[in-house]
């Protein structure tokens, strides 16, 4: 209570002199509008001039520039870029192309190896084979030699033993006959 | 008070009295401003809801209709004002 | 004296009377005004547009972001064919600005807030557009108060709602600014002799109103800037491209 009749006042105070001096709109006085709208247009001329004239084709020649250089520098950006790219390239083709020279190489060495290798494997086979051919001749001449070796030995053995036997001595070419005659139901089975 | 006296006096009304009253009512232009500046900022948030890619190109399309919808209702305010002040 | 809202408007004379004739050309505070903001829009841009350094520094970045958004403006609103009126509407966008701003320093005038003012400007501007539409297309401007696509029954009606429009555009566009910058400052002043009158107990209540007041006026300050030179544009793309 004590404090809204102060605060009452004071709204009334305020009331009566808020339009109380000197009333009405300056704005509506008509002393002054010629001086306002020719220091108005006079004002504006100037600073249309200066702005038009200087500010704005600095401020225009500024941004052109900018955007000029940013356009050079990416250009040079993108051919450097292409240079790599290129330089890129280059060396891919290279490490291409000497992949392929050494798995030619490779191949060629591969070919060169395999072709000795038959080469020498054939030539041997071929000994092997010389080889093989001598030593079978060389069993069978044996194996003739030998039968005919046994048959005498044989003959020889079989007339002692009659001869030890009968103490007679037998003729030699009837034994021969009977010892072929045994020997070639015998002696081919162990030769 | 002013207002009561002036009435009171002649049972006329007296010139400064109804340039009060018709200040007054002047001012009621004001209440269809705000309404319309409702509309507009509440239509443009309803579309920027449904579709926020559209809102940033529309944004001075609101600042002009903003503009333009509270300038009706200062043109009520410049009337009581000049009610009041100018004559 | 000092809570009369309407006190912060008054224009007086600074210096000698100049007289031209009958026509009183003195110099007055409003003048003193406009031309702190001519001068200021000058050494701002002076000096945003002193270095030519491909990093911008913060002045320099300020005026350039001004001028794209004026050129960007232009070119959504009138086209490409309204690049020669560049400079005017620059000009016009930087001098309402600049009048709007310094006006919400405290003490200070806003030129801005006179009828007279904006009334010059919007006429210029006006009479400009009209000279302009007239030059570009002769006596087919005028088919700028035919709409198409309307019924032959409406056409007469809404031709003389075209016409009282069209006349009618200098008048709105002048007011809008002076009634925002004027009913800006008159609350402004309202709310602070509200704090003096309700003193330490009561005042903290409109000083913060007050404050939120300065932030609203300081937007209001850029936005009708900002209508005032779209508004041109836009008045000046009709007389450009007609009918499109």
């Amino acid at each position: 209570m004590k404090l809204k009749i102060p605060f009452v006042i004071f709204i009334l105070w305020t009331e009566t002199n808020l339009f109380a001096a000197e009333a009405g709109m300056p704005q509506l006085d008509s002393k002054y509008w010629y001086s306002q709208s020719f220091w108005l247009i006079l004002i504006f001329l100037v600073l249309y001039l200066s702005l038009s004239k200087f500010f704005i084709p600095k401020i225009k020649d500024n941004l052109d520039d900018r955007e000029k250089k940013i356009n050079e520098n990416l250009d040079e950006a993108k051919k450097f870029s292409e240079l790599a790219e290129r330089k890129n390239l280059d060396y891919e083709n290279e490490i291409t192309n000497a992949k392929k020279e050494v798995i030619k190489i490779i191949n060629d060495s591969k070919k060169q190896l395999d072709k000795s290798i038959n080469q020498k494997k054939e030539q041997f086979e071929k000994e092997l084979e010389k080889e093989i051919k001598k030593a079978e001749k060389e069993i069978f001449e044996l194996k003739n030699n030998s039968s005919d070796s046994i048959k005498t030995i044989a003959e020889e053995i079989s007339s002692k033993v009659i001869q030890d036997i009968t103490g007679e001595k037998l003729n030699s070419s009837s034994i021969k006959a009977s010892v072929t005659e045994i020997a070639k139901n015998k002696v081919g089975k162990y030769l | 008070m002013h207002l009561i006296f002036t009435i009171k006096k002649g049972g006329k009304m007296e010139l400064e009295a109804a340039k009060m009253i018709g200040a007054g009512l002047a001012a009621i232009a004001l209440a269809g401003a705000g309404v319309g500046i409702g509309i507009i900022f509440g239509n443009y948030l309803s579309g920027a809801m449904r579709n926020p890619s559209a809102a940033q190109k529309q944004f001075p399309n609101l600042l002009l209709g903003f503009a333009l919808a509270e300038a009706t209702g200062l043109f009520g305010l410049v009337v009581a004002l000049i009610i009041l002040f100018a004559f | 004296m000092a809570a009369n809202p309407m006190h912060q408007f008054q224009v007086y004379r600074l210096g000698p009377e100049i007289k031209l004739g009958n026509v009183d050309l003195s110099f007055t505070n409003a003048s003193l005004f406009m031309l702190i903001s001519a001068l200021s829009i000058c050494i701002f841009l002076y000096f945003g547009s002193k270095q030519k350094s491909i990093i911008p520094g913060r002045l320099q970045l300020i005026a350039e972001l001004f001028y794209n958004f004026i050129a960007k403006m232009i070119n959504d609103t009138a086209g490409s064919k309204a690049k020669p009126y560049f400079p005017f509407i620059f000009t016009l966008f930087m001098f309402v600005l600049l009048c709007n701003m310094i006006g919400m320093l405290p003490y200070s005038f806003t030129v801005t807030s006179h009828i007279i003012v904006t009334l010059v400007m919007a006429l210029f501007i006006f009479i400009a557009v009209t000279i302009i539409g007239f030059f570009k297309h002769g006596l087919k401007y005028l088919s700028i108060f035919v709409p198409k696509g309307v019924p032959v029954v409406l056409l007469p009606l809404i031709t003389v709602i075209e016409i009282i429009s069209y006349l009618s555009r200098p008048v709105s566009l002048s007011v809008r600014l002076f009634a925002n910058m004027m009913a800006g400052h008159t609350m402004l002043k309202v709310f602070g002799s509200f704090v003096i009158s309700l003193g330490l107990l009561g005042g903290w209540l409109p000083l913060s109103f007050s404050v939120a007041l300065t932030g609203l006026e300081i937007l209001v300050a850029f936005l009708q800037a900002y209508v005032f030179a779209i508004l041109t544009c836009i008045y000046l793309n009709d007389a450009l491209n007609l009918h499109h």
